[in-house]
């Protein structure tokens, strides 16, 4: 693809110094995101998608810290940059968020529209009333009755969906190149999820924003996103299209959530045995073996290496090393077909 | 909202007719014999029932209550025993300046207190965090009459910088009798000098009772901003790109300012209680060291008269923080 690199991020480590012990949240995680396009990060819970997200901005919460690695944001390293620099250029201009709990995310005391039109006035140079007017434009894009009326009342008297309607405009209301959008349908009713979900993809491609979705639900992905990254416990498993992803799995756990897609009625739900593991001590070398059903000596001892599986579709995995290294032999002798075309390591 | 002011208004006139109950069967049902107390105990027994039908202790209690409870509606509490004098003619007296003390108090502690709460939260773990933390221990637990002991005698004894007790010197003269706070009188009257030496006498107290309060303030502060501090719609603002300034006061503090409210209104009740010790100990002319010494002559008229009073002011802060709330929190249904 010849598109833009918006976003890339180079072997971030993030961790938190709790009482418990060291909470190694992020292993070195790697991702690129081109510019325009809508980027899927999923995971099960816990596995540093949101500390990933909250790292972009440099607001990783306490006692949280950025130990290492590189944020590169239009070729610019956020991580270099003071607070001041960060907030003043980056901050509500050109990368804004979305979260989870809409209503959470909203401040109680201040009226929805006060809200709205404060981020214009400090981004925008709007004074107070090109912001209320633009305020009320914007309630209307996100297809919201009476957004007079709404921009009077207060989070609470609103439900879920408007309160994420509320919070997309918001975040929109500055025109950033990148949305990160941290789960922003699991809280709400599942009436409405794929509502709230279609919105925001239309008001995308309108407003021409690269979008960081996060998720743990596949399904999600596969309507959105053009790629997808799979993180497990704070590494970077597999990145690739969504179409390689779905179809070609190669890391034992993306296959393992892709199986456990409640897609068909007559399958049984397969879920991945066992559960996240602490991150103050994880398992040694791939943080999956202990889950894993095919792991091998090498898995407990070293961190596997990212290797190329097709273009665009990377993974960190021994299995997978071994298998192509077996099938380039079968290949070799004439017995296979398709699978990795004689691709080079690229570490 | 008016309909909700109403209803609270009505609970307020619930309750001081609930503490007026109490108040006066305490003090009947409590066995201590007053007559006795001024007529001595060998005092000749028509001498004491003439004495008793002169206070109306000879009636039933039924009867007794209900005229306290028409005198209480006409503000009249009968003769102070120790004094001679009615008991609202003192209370007209001490209650300004425990009031005023209170006040002062009051205004240290909320100043203080939110300044180094906010403070505190913001610089957690920090020194500035610690240093507050120390302070608030302090002031939480050290009892109110040993803190005022220890600032008499490094003030008053060692420094000289405080009055040996009063309200005013001896060659001043009150001022003009506005509200009976001799501060905002005297500033009325443009008695600077009058005002001065009004506050050097009020400043031992006040500084003890505010001390106390400000640790109580500045403790409920710190945690209350740390609590919305690690909220989501903070994590929004930060998003937004606004100043750290604008996050901590406009989107932090108001949220965090109920809790505070709550504990302001709960110190303004302390300190009417504290007033009790710390005017005792300062030797200040107040309704607490007034109620104190009414109680130890079982001057019965003189105690129920400042204990109703200072209920009511109780009430009454309660009410004004209710009604705080309610303009402060929208999710506050009236
Ligand atoms: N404030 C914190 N203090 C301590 N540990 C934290 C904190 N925030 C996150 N972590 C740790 O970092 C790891 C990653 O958390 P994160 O919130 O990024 O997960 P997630 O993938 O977003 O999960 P979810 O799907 O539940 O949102 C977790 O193991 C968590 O324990
Ligand atoms: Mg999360």
């Amino acid at each position: 693809m010849a598109e833009e690199i918006l976003l890339e991020i180079k072997d971030l480590r993030v961790n938190f110094y709790t009482y418990r012990g060291v909470v190694k949240a992020l292993n070195g995680v790697n991702l690129k995101i081109y510019e325009g396009e809508f980027f899927g990060l999923v995971g099960e819970t816990g596995c540093g998608k949101s500390v990933t997200a909250s790292a972009v901005l440099n607001l990783v919460q306490n006692p949280g810290k950025i130990e290492e690695g590189e944020i590169l944001f239009k070729q610019k390293n956020l991580l270099k940059m003071s607070e001041k620099e960060i907030r003043e250029k980056i901050r509500g201009k050109e990368i804004t968020m979305i979260m989870q709990y809409p209503i959470a995310a909203l401040n109680p005391v201040i009226n929805n529209g006060d809200q709205i039109a404060e981020a214009l006035i400090a981004n925008k140079n709007m004074n107070e009333s090109e912001a209320r007017k633009r305020t009320i434009e914007l309630l209307k894009e996100v297809n919201i009755p009476q957004p007079e009326k709404i921009a009077r009342q207060f989070p609470h008297q609103l439900s879920g969906g408007m309160a994420q309607r509320v919070m997309i405009a918001m975040m929109l209301s500055t025109e950033p190149s990148l949305l990160i959008a941290d789960e922003p349908t699991t809280a709400l009713d599942v009436s409405i999820q794929a509502q709230v979900l279609s919105l925001l993809k239309d008001l995308i491609s309108k407003h021409r924003a690269t979008v960081l979705l996060i998720t743990h639900d596949l399904s999600v992905v596969a309507e959105t996103c053009s790629r997808v990254g799979v993180m497990y416990a704070g590494d970077m498993v597999e990145i690739g299209t969504v179409d390689q992803i779905i179809n070609n799995p190669q890391h034992p756990y993306t296959k393992g959530l892709i199986k456990a897609i409640p897609s068909d009625r007559s399958k049984e739900l397969v879920e991945i045995r066992g559960s996240v593991p602490d991150l103050v001590n994880p398992p040694s070398g791939c943080r999956f073996h202990p889950r894993c059903d095919y792991t091998k000596p090498i898995c407990k001892k070293e961190k596997p290496q990212v290797l190329q599986v097709e273009k665009e579709h990377v993974t960190a995995c021994f299995l997978y090393e071994e298998s192509r290294n077996k099938k380039s032999k079968e290949e070799y002798a004439g017995e296979y077909k398709g699978g990795a075309n004689g691709r080079t390591d690229s570490a | 909202m008016l309909k909700y002011v109403i209803k609270r208004l009505i609970l307020f006139v619930i309750v001081i007719f609930g503490v007026v109950t109490i108040t006066f069967f305490i003090s009947h049902v409590i066995p201590a014999d007053p007559v006795g107390a001024i007529l001595g105990e060998n005092a000749p027994q028509e001498l004491v029932e003439k004495m008793e039908r002169q206070l109306g202790l000879d009636l039933p209690l039924g009867q007794q209550y209900t005229r306290y409870l028409k005198g209480l509606i006409n503000w009249n509490f009968g003769i102070s025993l120790r004094t001679q004098k009615q008991v609202s003619e003192d209370l007209r007296v001490y209650f300004p300046a425990t009031m005023e003390l209170a006040f002062l108090a009051l205004f240290i502690a909320i100043i203080l207190g939110i300044s180094i709460g906010v403070i505190s939260a913001v610089k957690r773990n920090q020194w500035q965090d610690n240093a507050s933390r120390v302070f608030s221990l302090v002031g939480i637990s050290m009892p109110a009459f040993w803190l005022g002991l220890l600032f008499i005698l490094i003030l008053y004894y060692h420094l000289g910088l405080i009055p040996a007790g009063g309200r005013l010197s001896p060659h001043i003269s009150p001022p003009p009798m506005v509200s009976g706070l001799y501060l905002l009188d005297s500033l009325i009257a443009g008695q600077f000098r009058t005002f001065w030496d009004a506050l050097y006498h009020l400043l031992g107290p006040a500084l003890v009772l505010g001390w106390i309060q400000t640790a109580y303030i500045c403790r409920v502060t710190r945690s209350s901003m740390l609590e919305v501090l690690n909220e989501e719609y903070i994590r929004t603002a930060r998003v937004k790109g606004l100043r750290e300034r604008v996050v901590i006061f406009k989107h932090a503090f108001r949220n965090a300012s109920i809790p505070i409210l709550t504990m302001i209104g709960i110190s303004f009740g302390y300190m009417l209680e504290g007033s009790v010790l710390t005017e005792t100990v300062f030797g200040y002319p107040g309704l607490g060291r007034y109620a104190v010494n009414s109680f130890l002559s079982l001057d019965l008229n003189a105690v129920i008269g400042s204990v109703t009073l200072i209920a009511i002011c109780y009430a009454l802060s309660n009410l004004i923080v209710d009604l705080l709330y309610a303009a402060l929190d929208p999710r506050i249904k009236y």
